[in-house]
Formats: C-alpha cells, structure tokens, sequence
C-alpha cells in the first residue's frame, strides 16, 4: 500500500512539475544534439526558402479598397441613371412578333404603355378631335399584378403598333430630300447625284432599299428607341399620320409621312425612333403623306392651276406641321 | 531576437521572410527536438534523416503557421508523424505477443538479478534500454513528457489519442523505467 501510494506521488509529480527521480534520472543522460553539418543543412534549408519565396506583400491602406468600393458604387449609378430609363421604359419592338403572342410583359411595362397610350390619347384629342378615320386607341386597363393578366393589354395595343410601325423605313431618304432642300439653295452646281434620286426608277430602287434597310434595323434600334422617342417628342413637331380614307399607291404607302425637319437634321437615329410615335396630329391634307418637297411641289401645280385657295390651305397645313421647315422663297411669302 | 521573443513570434517573423528570427527558433529547439527523434528510432542515422526531414516540412508550411498552439507542440507533432511513418516502413507493427514478451522480459524486477550496486553510468545505462524496450506509443509519451515538457492534452494532440489514454500510457512507462531501478 505504501508502495503503492508512494509510486501514485511520484506518478503525479512527473505529470504535474516533471519532476521525480525517473525525470531526475532521464535529464542525466547524455544529452546528444545534431552536429554541425546537420545544423548547416537545415539552415541552408531555410536560407534557401526565404530566397526563394516572394517577399511579402505590402498591405495596401485600409482605405483603397473602400475606396475602389465607393468608385464602383458610383459608377454603377452613373450607368444606371444613363441606361436605366432606357432599359426599363423599353417597349417590346413592335416589328418582332406580335407582342402578347409568346412575350409575358412585366406588369411595370403594361402600366409605362398604359400612360403612354392615355397620353397620346389626350394628344390626339387635342391636336385632332376632329379626325374619326383613324380609330381612337382603346383604353387600356390598369396594370395587371402579374405577367398573365398583362398580356391582354398588350394584345390590345398590337394594331396600333403596327400602325406606327410604318414611318421608321424613311429616315435616310428624309434626309436626303433635306440635304437636297439645302444644297440648291447654296450651291447650284449641286444635286447630280440627288437628281438622280427624284427619277422615277431610282425612286423605287430607293424605296425598296429604305424599306428593307427599316426591316432590318427596327429591331437593332429597338433598344434606343425610348429615349430617342422623348427627345423627338420634346424637341420636334408632332408628325403626321396616315389618314388617307383611299389606299395610295404603292410607292405613298411605303413611304408613309415625313418627320418634320427638325427631328431630321437632329439624327439619323431619330428617324427610326419616331416608328412608335403616337402623338403626332393628324392632318386631313392628302399631300401630308408626301415628302415635303412633293408637298411642295403639289402647291405648286395648285398655283399653277389657279387653285389658290387650296393652295394656301395646303401650305397653310404644311406650316403647321413643319413650322422649321425653310420654304423655298416663292412659298415663304405666299399669303 | 532575444529570449524575449516566444518561439511563436519567432516562426510568425520568420514566415514573414526573417532569418534570424529562424536561427534563434533552430538554436532554441534543435536539441529537444532530436533528442525526441533520436530516442524513437533505433539509429543516429534515420535520427539525422528523421531530423532534418522535419525541419524541411516546417520550412515549407512556415506561411500557414498560425499561432493555435505552442511552436513545440507543432514541430513535435510534425516529427512524431514522420517517425510513426518510419515505424511504417521500416518495420511490422509489433503483435500482441511481441508486446507481451517484452513486457515480460521488463517486469522482472532488477533487483531480483545478482548484480551489484549500479553505477551512474550503469543507472543511464539502463534506463537507455528500459526506454528502448517500452512500446513505441508509451516511449513516445514518456518522451515528451520528459525531453519536451509537454502535457497530457498536448501530447494528446500530437499523439491523436485521448488524455486518460495518453496517462495510462506515461503510467505504465513509468511504472517500468521505476522498476528497473526499484531497490
């Protein structure tokens, strides 16, 4: 027992201080170490590491990557508050599928459409109350909770986009008929090659490739569209619609009205976006479906012809919807 | 670097690129360290190999040293893999019979021998060979209880065994280097 308890105090004492006559014993041993060469290997080793390995980094301060966050931030508004009306007031391209068909609108964009339309009603109204050969657009509902029920809105709106889709193929032979409006009037030698254009044939050909040029830029344009569509709307004359109660001939109906002048000099790109203007005024002149240069030349022939009267309707009506438009000095003082 | 500086600073100023941070830390535990190696294995030569081999995987795992334990505890434990893998090539696992037979051999009590008294030199002597006749997990446990001044729950840590596992093992250890020496 008092072996027992004796080995016990020496078991404890060697776990607790390390310290019994086994340990006192142990320390007495001898005590080999590594030799020199051993020594030398190892430090080499670690001499060899540090050489080798990068140095450590400087740590950037603490305060660029707050920084370089608060820059992103910025950036990131900056972009949005460019881009971010235009990405999200955009309309479905009214020249891709019919809208509705496979396309669920969000419910934001039903109601921006809704506005919109009621917009362009209260326009219409105003600029024309009189027209009743283009039927009034519909009212559209309030906007839905969810995409299922915004598609019914949409389906509603198709005729009327398709409608507007007409006058996008015009742009550039606006424009052309612009520059040709000007350079006669400074330079006389000009207008061989945009003679060449007021030819019949090459009228058609002209046409033909407006038309497909429209095709295939409507939708690339698409997505310009809203913003290029406000800056018309604020800065340009109202345009023109189609309210011819007969069909006109092929080549009027493929060139339907011209946008005023100054939505023509601002850009070739706003051309296209006046595609779904809807607050044009209408006019019950005939002629407003031609260029203005045929509008033009139109009165014209009515002077010509001894209608005065119409004559100075239809420029009268040519005035209204063109007011920046530089008449040519035997109609500018014409009263 | 003086002694102010604990071996943990010394390894983290080391794993930052400083050498001399790396002398003091080797000057420090070079001895322990291949005291432990050399009293596990059976030669001064696998003892060097063994020795240097840790230092070689200290050296390359310096940058992800993080201070979750005594330096010794780290550099122990790494050594003590490398030797449980020398065991593994070198030798069979001892059996169970192997392990009795010494066991045997080690309960005879000294004293019981006619031999006279023993001698300093005698005594170290001995406990050289009771310490190479334990079995390797209890020499182990002695060892770094002893040459690294470790306790239970660290050497329970390099080991990978539990405390009370770790203490019966230094207690039989020590129940067998006494008894050679018992009068």
């Amino acid at each position: 027992m008092n072996n027992k308890e004796q080995f016990e105090r020496e078991f404890e004492s060697f776990l607790n201080d390390g310290d019994s006559r086994v340990a006192a014993l142990y320390r007495k041993l001898p005590r080999p170490e590594p030799d020199a060469k051993l020594d030398a290997a190892v430090l080499a080793m670690a001499r060899r590491a540090a050489a080798a390995a990068p140095r450590p980094r400087a740590r950037a301060p603490r305060w660029v990557p707050a920084l370089s966050a608060a820059a992103v931030v910025a950036l990131a508004a900056g972009v949005a508050f460019r881009i971010g009306p235009t990405v999200w007031q955009q309309p479905v391209p009214a020249t891709q599928k019919p809208i509705g068909e496979n396309v669920v609108a969000p419910a934001s964009a039903a109601a921006q459409m809704d506005t919109k339309r009621a917009e362009t009603e209260a326009l219409k109204d105003k600029a024309a109350p009189q027209d009743a050969a283009v039927p009034a657009v519909p009212a559209a509902p309030p906007a839905a909770p969810n995409g299922q029920e915004a598609r019914a809105p949409l389906r509603k709106m198709e005729p009327t986009a398709r409608r507007v889709d007409a006058p996008a193929p015009q742009a550039f032979p606006k424009q052309a008929a612009m520059e040709r409006e000007k350079k006669p009037a400074e330079s006389g030698a000009a207008g061989g090659a945009s003679a060449a254009t007021d030819q019949p044939g090459a009228r058609g050909e002209l046409d033909a490739q407006t038309l497909d040029h429209g095709r295939d830029e409507s939708p690339q344009a698409a997505p310009e569209r809203p913003a290029l569509k406000a800056r018309v709307e604020n800065t340009g004359p109202p345009l023109p619609v189609q309210t011819a109660p007969s069909p006109p001939p092929a080549r009027e109906q493929a060139v339907p009205p011209a946008a005023p002048a100054d939505a023509m000099a601002e850009s070739t790109i706003a051309a296209p976006a006046a595609k779904t203007m809807q607050l044009a005024p209408r006019s019950q002149d005939p002629n407003a479906r031609l260029y203005p240069e045929h509008w033009l030349q139109n009165i014209r022939t009515m002077l010509r012809e001894d209608k005065r009267g119409e004559a100075l309707r239809s420029l009268a009506e040519f005035r209204r919807l063109y007011p920046n438009y530089h008449l040519p000095d035997d109609l500018r003082d014409l009263k | 670097m003086g002694e102010a500086y604990s071996d943990e600073k010394l390894m983290l100023a080391y794993a930052d690129g400083d050498l001399r941070a790396f002398d003091t830390l080797y000057a420090r535990t070079r001895g322990m360290l291949y005291r432990f190696i050399l009293r596990s294995v059976p030669d001064r030569a696998s003892a060097d190999e063994l020795f240097q081999e840790t230092w070689s995987r200290l050296i390359a795992s310096r940058e992800r040293y993080r201070v979750e334990a005594k330096f010794s505890t780290w550099l122990l434990q790494i050594a003590h893999n490398l030797i449980i893998d020398s065991f593994r090539r070198a030798r069979p696992q001892a059996g169970a019979e192997e392990t009795e037979t010494v066991l045997r051999e080690l309960d005879v009590p000294e004293n019981e021998r006619p031999e006279q008294v023993l001698s300093e030199f005698e005594q170290r002597r001995r406990l050289q060979m009771a310490l190479d006749g334990l079995p390797d997990e209890q020499r182990e446990a002695f060892l770094l209880r002893v040459e690294g001044a470790l306790g239970l729950a660290e050497i329970a840590q390099i080991t990978g065994a539990g405390q009370e596992t770790v203490k019966s093992r230094l207690r039989y250890a020590f129940a067998k280097i006494r008894e050679k020496f018992a009068e």
